[in-house]
């Protein structure tokens, strides 16, 4: 019964914090298999340490902390190419070849980058984003300011050429 | 394109049913393989323990009893070995814990736990080459007729020179075959977090 009542709850907070699985399992995954996989893997990964989580943080920063290390720990499917469309699902709706654009260069930067800008889009403190990645501050600052600096960079670029 | 705005955009919640889908969804992944083969060692060793404790009863002659003594008492030790070592690999939290770190004690922990396997094997097989011979010679024979035949010495030695490194060469294949190249992929995956 009490482990019902936990899994009811479990499942619960998934619901109302899916966008950042969503948004780490599209990041590195390889395409849409590769995505179900990582989805799959990471949900079993935060229920298994569900009963590990004693409230020290925010169920957001947990949560993402578990997603994104089961995405640098997943085996990618490798040989099968980034599926058509992948990167294009976001072109419904207002701005949505904006959002395809970023998202197709948020995948193009390496896991580390990947992690560091996805934390700092999402709003995170860079202490809070030291302590998930696993970086000194000091080095934290200096390559998240790189890698915004190659986001912009790129982003920029592909807009001048459209 | 305001890079912030633009993120915080993109959202596609789960439904419920989804996520209670993945959630009795067993991922294979390479940790979870891992864990698995070296249950399947523990496995191994549940089966014959008992198979060398009963033959220490079965047999009445002293030399063939102590071989599978030693070989009944040597599992029970590796059972436990084995045991701990999963125990281990499973406790290694890679889903909150610093990712390169645990990456790496969890590769150490398998690799050192094959090595030990394979060094107490090459101490165990001319035991195990022993009882087994003794184990077909005492039909024949009885031990202290066995024992004073230069012949029986002679063939004993050679049983165990040519089986211990068969045995040693097969048990090495097989660790590479069931643990090397998940372990590979492991080390790899390190080795590119690492450049990042």
């Amino acid at each position: 019964m009490a482990e019902e009542s936990k899994e009811r709850e479990f499942v619960q907070l998934i619901e109302e914090h899916s966008g950042i699985i969503y948004k780490v399992t599209r990041i590195y995954a390889a395409n849409r298999d590769d995505e179900q996989d990582l989805r799959q893997e990471v949900i079993y990964q935060a229920w298994r340490s569900y009963a590990k989580f004693k409230g020290d943080s925010k169920f957001s920063t947990w949560l993402y902390r578990v997603a994104l290390n089961t995405a640098l720990t997943h085996q990618r499917k490798k040989e099968i190419p980034t599926s058509e469309g992948f990167d294009s699902d976001w072109q419904v709706g207002p701005n949505g070849d904006e959002r395809a654009m970023l998202m197709r260069h948020v995948r193009a930067l390496n896991d580390a980058e990947k992690l560091i800008i996805m934390l700092h889009l999402d709003g995170y403190a860079n202490e809070e984003i030291a302590m998930i990645s696993g970086l000194s501050k000091n080095h934290l600052a200096v390559k998240l300011h790189r890698v915004k600096e190659k986001l912009t960079k790129a982003i920029k670029e592909e807009e001048n050429e459209n | 394109m305001k890079i912030e705005d633009t993120w915080k955009s993109i959202d596609s919640p789960l439904s419920v049913d989804e996520i209670k889908k993945d959630l009795r969804s067993k991922p294979q992944d390479v940790l979870r393989k891992l864990n698995k083969r070296l249950w399947w060692k523990i496995v191994f060793i549940i089966l014959f323990t008992p198979i060398y404790i009963a033959m220490v009863f079965y047999l009445d002659s002293w030399l063939p009893q102590l071989l599978f003594g030693i070989l009944a008492l040597s599992h029970l030790v590796g059972l436990v070995f084995f045991v701990r070592r999963y125990r281990k690999a499973k406790a290694l939290n890679m889903a909150t814990e610093n990712v390169v770190e645990t990456l790496k004690a969890y590769t150490a922990n398998i690799r050192s736990t094959l090595r030990l396997e394979e060094v107490t094997g090459v101490v165990l097989y001319p035991v195990a080459a022993a009882a087994g011979f003794f184990f077909s010679l005492l039909e024949k024979m009885t031990l202290e007729e066995a024992l004073q035949q230069q012949r029986v010495w002679i063939v004993l030695l050679i049983t165990i020179v040519v089986l211990t490194p068969l045995a040693d060469v097969f048990a090495k294949w097989m660790n590479r075959k069931t643990f090397n190249k998940l372990l590979s992929k492991l080390e790899d995956r390190i080795q590119e977090l690492e450049q990042d």
